[in-house]
């Protein structure tokens, strides 16, 4: 029996990508005062970030419920009884949680659902996505697919640059990065996620200075095979990075790929992702 | 810290022609010499200041080792020891201490060197003076890291030679090893400009030589029984560091006492070591210093009254001044509200487990360094150029062991590696010679990461940035080729002489046209206490227009001096 694939909107897939793959996408949502906004669904990335920058009240995001993942793994175990649920770090939301919990419920029942924590989320996790997607297109067991992605994320690093600290900090998520609070001075914070949590690593003060960093972080690992690069508003920023990868690193695929609106509530506009793939 | 100056100081006068010549020095002895020395240079310091190559404001070499000297005195007034190598060793460890700016060090680096040579000793005779002058050489030579001919150091090693070559012929006193080593010193300064062309472009010798040179006569002058200038201390000088020291206090922010109060008690004979174990058991906070006839005190205390009962009890009462600290606390926090309510929370110091001092003067470059984590802050003080003590201070004032500086001046380095020396944390001193490299190397500091790691980031930041500061010339000079009339705007550009202009923002902007080319794209503006917000935000306006692909930023930093700090990126 083929495993299938399900994982939350934060892996900001493309739809077309998500079909492509075979793979189910949870919705998160964001919510705009009264208004809530499934991702992927209900509210377009660009419209999103539009609202966002108008909005004079932050919006917030949630999680999907228990109830939501147990109808979205109904549907997927009409198909197939083993199913694996990749998602964004539990130490960053409660989607794993409730995915588990609504695992738990159905395995009594008989279905195999591997609850898989990524430790990141966005372009990390959608490194996972894709590899799961195709070894289980391969074949895989459900126990094979666990041990190829549990070898796989210490592989995997993710590094942001921010405009500011204030969406994270509002959102609650900023963690260790609190270090680089208060600055009289304008600074950009870079931070990776690390062991499923927000870590500050240093303060840039141009974007130019942003980009150099980046590219000279990522080309000190050994052996990248796959880069992608991710981008909240400034597409712009995001290609002028990618081209520089690509001429830095000439066996790696490069990506480009937006960040969603769940990933947008909570680092802002003007934030450039980057997420890395080792080879083994 | 005392700054004393012993009754033997003053002016010795003698009824016979000649003064017998001096064979040998005691403790006492040699305390009245260098004090004589101090007076010397003190009312010589303007001078020494007024020869700095660079024409800023705050080119203090004559102050600065007038404050090296002043402490080294206040140690030496302290000491109950009658030997000449005691007293010494008193005297190299207030030098030691209160070194300010690099002649400063370089200075106290002398007076250590002689101390080591005359080490045990009773007596300091022409022979121990000689060797000391030799320990004295190599050891300024050591404090630097790249010696310049040209400077203190070949004053220092030319009178120890000629000293050395002196005392190899015969056996002379100690007036006439000094009498060679102040005719050397003459000529050696003199001839400063032919070995270092900045001063001889500059048209000008070596202030620090020239410093030397003062007190070396100030010492032959006491010998020959000739007057070093009046015996009382120069009150503007000691009113300043007086503020300075008590703001010091108010603004560690400890208030466990209810008054701030202050006496100025007159009399004769007064010990500042007899009365201070009396006022220190009054309260916290305590300043106990001055002469025998006239001492400042200062102590935060719950019982002001016992304070003045004291001073009735030795002299007379001056001047009194009490304050409700509480209240001092209040308005401070008024003054300050805006920027202590504001939403987001400073950053916790230390950063990790590495505390950061930063050498800062301005209030809100002070704010600056403390948002972008800063442990410990050290005020520049009246020359800009804090005592090794001072840093010392904060060094352990700071929560952590590991520790790094930022002196964010060239002329506080070698002070900066002086505390190091003396402090037993781990302390690294990372070489920021302006504020805006200073502020490059905070902002790399990486939480998670080691502390060698930090230090490296923290010097290769410093390469990312170029600094412009903008001041008035206070004299006429040339460097490098640039003409600059007293009063013009000066840029200088990562301690280089650039521009000239006659007001500052030109000055500026001819400067950023030296270096803001394709590869920056963020200009930087710390205006200073002299520019108004107004003044600031009328200028950010002019840059934003002829630097259109760069982003300006504005910042209050308040410093002295400079009207402009700017850091190009």
């Amino acid at each position: 029996m083929t495993v299938r694939i399900v994982t939350d909107s934060t892996a900001d897939l493309l739809p077309e990508t998500a079909t492509e793959l075979g793979v189910s996408v949870v919705p998160l949502s964001v919510i705009f005062g009264e208004e809530t906004f499934r991702e992927g669904i209900d509210i377009s990335t660009d419209l999103f970030y539009e609202k966002l920058v108008r909005s004079k009240q932050l919006p917030t995001t949630s999680a999907p419920s228990v109830g939501e993942f147990v109808e979205a793994y109904e549907d997927v175990l009409k198909e197939t009884n083993e199913i694996i649920s990749i998602h964004l770090s539990s130490k960053l939301s409660v989607t794993h949680d409730n995915a588990f919990q609504a695992a738990r419920h159905l395995s009594d029942a008989g279905a195999k659902i591997e609850v898989f924590d990524s430790g990141g989320v966005s372009l990390g996790m959608a490194f996972l996505v894709r590899a799961a997607s195709a070894a289980a297109a391969q074949g895989a067991t459900l126990e094979e697919i666990r041990k190829l992605l549990d070898n796989m994320v210490p592989r995997i690093h993710i590094l942001v640059v921010l405009d500011t600290l204030t969406y994270l900090r509002k959102g609650g998520r900023i963690g260790r990065a609190r270090a680089f609070l208060g600055s009289v001075l304008k600074v950009k914070p870079l931070l990776s996620i690390r062991d499923g949590e927000v870590i500050p690593e240093e303060r840039v003060r141009t974007k130019k200075a942003a980009q150099d960093r980046l590219l000279q972080i990522v080309t000190s690992y050994p052996n990248v095979v796959e880069a992608a690069v991710a981008y909240s508003t400034n597409a712009h920023d995001a290609e002028a990075l990618r081209q520089r990868l690509a001429e830095a690193l000439p066996d790696a695929s490069i990506t480009t790929g937006r960040l969603g609106p769940v990933i947008g509530v909570h680092g802002g506009p003007g934030v450039l992702g980057l997420g890395v793939l080792q080879g083994e | 810290m005392n700054l004393a100056l012993p009754p033997s100081a003053q002016p010795t006068i003698y009824m016979t022609d000649s003064t017998p010549p001096v064979t040998s020095l005691d403790g006492p002895q040699l305390r009245a010499m260098f004090a004589a020395a101090t007076q010397w240079l003190e009312a010589n310091s303007e001078q020494v200041n007024a020869v700095n190559v660079f024409p800023v404001p705050d080119g203090d070499t004559g102050t600065n080792m007038l404050l090296t000297m002043r402490s080294t005195m206040g140690a030496a007034e302290e000491c109950l020891d009658e030997g000449a190598g005691a007293m010494l060793a008193a005297m190299s460890h207030g030098a030691l201490m209160g070194a300010r700016g690099n002649s400063g060090v370089i200075l106290s680096q002398i007076v250590s060197g002689i101390a080591s040579a005359v080490d045990g000793a009773e007596r300091l005779d022409s022979s121990l003076l000689a060797a000391g002058l030799e320990d004295a050489s190599a050891a300024a030579y050591k404090a630097v890291t790249k010696p310049a001919e040209g400077t203190i150091l070949t004053v220092i090693r030319e009178v120890s030679e000629a000293v050395r070559q002196g005392s190899n012929g015969g056996s002379p006193d100690v007036t006439e090893c000094l009498a060679t080593a102040v005719e050397t010193a003459k000529e050696s300064v003199e001839r400063t400009p032919t070995l270092l062309p900045a001063l001889a472009e500059a048209g000008v010798v070596d202030a620090g030589g020239l410093g030397l040179q003062m007190l070396l006569e100030g010492m032959l002058r006491h010998l020959r029984g000739e007057t070093v200038g009046s015996s009382s201390v120069a009150r503007g000088a000691i009113e300043e560091q007086w503020l300075s020291m008590t703001e010091e206090r108010h603004a560690s922010g400890e208030f466990t006492y209810g008054y701030c109060t202050e006496v100025l008690i007159a009399g004769d004979g007064l010990k500042v070591e007899d009365l201070r174990p009396k006022i220190e058991a009054l309260g916290d906070s305590v300043l106990v210093v001055g002469e025998p006839t006239l001492l400042r005190v200062h102590v935060h205390t719950d019982d002001p009254g016992a304070v003045l009962s004291l001073g009735i009890e030795v002299g007379s009462l001056q001047q009194v001044k009490v304050d409700n600290i509480s209240e001092q606390a209040d308005r401070f926090v008024e003054a300050h509200g805006a920027s202590l309510s504001r939403e987001v929370p400073l950053a916790p110091a230390p950063i990790g487990s590495l505390s950061t001092v930063a050498v800062v003067s301005g209030e809100g470059l002070v704010a600056v360094f403390e948002s972008v984590g800063a442990t410990q802050i050290v005020s520049g003080g009246p020359t800009m150029n804090p005592s090794a003590e001072e840093i010392v201070g904060a060094i352990e004032a700071c929560p952590t062991d590991d520790v790094v500086v930022l002196p964010n001046n060239k002329n506080v380095i070698l002070s900066a590696n002086q505390a190091a020396g003396i402090t037993l944390k781990r302390v690294r001193i990372i070489s920021s010679r302006s504020i805006p490299q200073g502020i490059a190397a905070a902002l790399a500091i990486n939480p998670e990461s080691g502390f060698e790691d930090n230090v490296s980031a923290m010097e290769e930041a410093i390469e990312s940035v170029t600094t412009i500061e903008v001041t008035k010339a206070v004299r006429s000079t040339t460097f490098g080729g640039v003409e600059v009339r007293k009063g013009q705007a000066i840029s200088i550009v990562d301690d280089n002489l650039k521009s000239v202009a006659d007001d500052a923002e030109d000055s500026a902007i001819q400067a950023l046209n030296l270096v803001a080319g394709d590869g920056t794209s963020l200009i930087s503006v710390y205006y200073g206490a002299d520019k108004s917000d107004e003044d600031a935000r009328g200028f950010a306006v002019v840059l934003e227009s002829e630097f259109e692909s760069h982003e300006v930023e504005i910042v209050h930093g308040g410093q002295p001096h400079y009207d402009y700090i700017i850091s190009v990126e």
